[in-house]
């Protein structure tokens, strides 16, 4: 079951035992009783008739019955090797990372260097607030079976499934690369004041600027195949510096991505092509707050709609899903 | 069952001479790592190691990338 429940429907439902993942206002996470759950702080939804915000209501995922047991735990941005080792042999791990903090920061930036990474599923999503409330309230996560919450720890549930099935992360990206320049940069961090525009070296905001780039459209990276986007923050020309959601990687090419006309179009056709029923779902606050998502119907690809979402990494502009698959 | 770590296709991936296509999205994003880090340090130690990442990482996965596996193993000769 997925969807989006009154706060006395999903009492009920943990109460019942269900074992669920919560996303909503902190206000409503914090009427829940202590139960088999975990949960992020985050109003926007993309329910049955598209994208929303919502206070109140809660957007509650089940853990399906494939998913024999499970085990969660709090760290901090020291401890993502941790994190890594305790992933389940046979399962999948599902991370909520509240934004702005230093494990957010961290983990962008540095786990995909960590050995094994990549070996087991990990997914999950950046805990947010109300657009207008960022800089005046904390995005949380709060682990439902101890009724302990953080806003600077990582939390993360670690489900070991039944041997029979196995689980599969995957995106989907309506966008791809243009044919423009190629954008790299020398160091890894969240923001650029130089960047190399085809091997010559510029200063990134004057070039976004000279060029008239729409700043709505990510930079695209081409990985083995998999389109992987970094959102545009800010342009500050003042400062001569550009501010990204993610972070950029030195040897990795970018190039601003296509203009898309139609994004809906785009994305039915591109869900289209995945096999099977999601369990779990996000898609991205810069989706909805650029108007791709607000009503627009996403078939069975519902979740929240979060501050960045993780699939082994921290993606922008990106849906992240999990499908699980006979072994 | 994988092939052994001494088959050369492996270094052949390892190198970037293996082109996909790739479906799996961890393949994508592995076999970026592996073949950027070779390019970096191309030493016959750091192949070796980057082999044994690559040899565990699709063991691991063995199930989810029979396709990933299946292209790099089948395009031997091409």
């Amino acid at each position: 079951m997925r969807g989006l429940l009154s706060v006395e429907e999903v009492v009920a439902r943990i109460n019942a035992k269900e074992r669920v993942v919560v996303a909503g206002e902190e206000a409503l996470l914090r009427r829940l009783p202590k139960g088999d759950w975990v949960g992020g702080t985050i109003p926007y939804f993309v329910g049955i008739d598209g994208g929303m915000m919502s206070k109140d209501k809660l957007f509650v995922s089940s853990l399906p019955s494939e998913v024999v047991s499970f085990v969660t735990r709090f760290y901090d941005e020291s401890e993502l090797g941790v994190l890594l080792a305790d992933e389940p042999q046979h399962g999948f791990s599902y991370l909520i990372i509240p934004a702005f903090t230093a494990f957010h920061k961290t983990f962008a930036k540095t786990i995909s260097s960590f050995p094994g990474v990549y070996d087991r599923p990990l997914m999950g999503w950046v805990a947010g607030v109300e657009l207008d409330k960022i800089g005046m309230r904390r995005p949380k996560v709060v682990d439902g079976r101890t009724g302990q919450w953080s806003s600077n720890h990582g939390l993360c549930l670690h489900a070991e499934l039944r041997k029979d099935v196995v689980a599969e992360i995957g995106i989907v990206n309506p966008f791809a690369q243009g044919t423009g320049d190629v954008i790299t940069v020398d160091r890894t961090a969240f923001h650029a004041r130089k960047a190399f525009v085809n091997g010559t070296a510029v200063n990134f905001a004057e070039y976004l600027t000279a060029h008239r780039l729409d700043q709505r459209l990510p930079l695209v990276a081409n990985y083995s195949g998999a389109m992987i986007n970094v959102s545009i923050k800010s342009v500050d020309l003042e400062a001569k510096r550009v501010d990204f959601y993610a972070p950029l990687f030195p040897d990795v090419e970018y190039r601003l991505a296509a203009a898309i006309d139609d994004y809906e179009a785009v994305f039915a056709r591109d869900v289209a092509k995945i096999h099977g029923d999601p369990t779990l779902s996000v898609n991205c606050i810069l989706n909805y707050a650029y108007g791709c998502l607000k009503g627009h119907v996403m078939g069975e690809f519902i979740g929240p709609i979060t501050f960045g979402e993780i699939a082994y990494g921290l993606l922008n502009q990106t849906l992240v899903y999990m499908i699980l698959r006979k072994a | 069952m994988l092939p052994p770590k001494t088959h050369p296709r492996w270094k052949a991936l390892i190198l970037g001479k293996v082109h996909g296509p790739f479906s799996l999205l961890a393949t994508q994003f592995f076999i970026t790592r592996v073949t950027t880090r070779a390019r970096i340090d191309p030493s016959a130690p750091n192949i070796e190691q980057l082999i044994d990442q690559a040899y565990s990482f699709f063991s691991k996965n063995e199930v989810l990338a029979r396709n990933d596996i299946r292209a790099i193993f089948e395009q031997e000769g091409k």
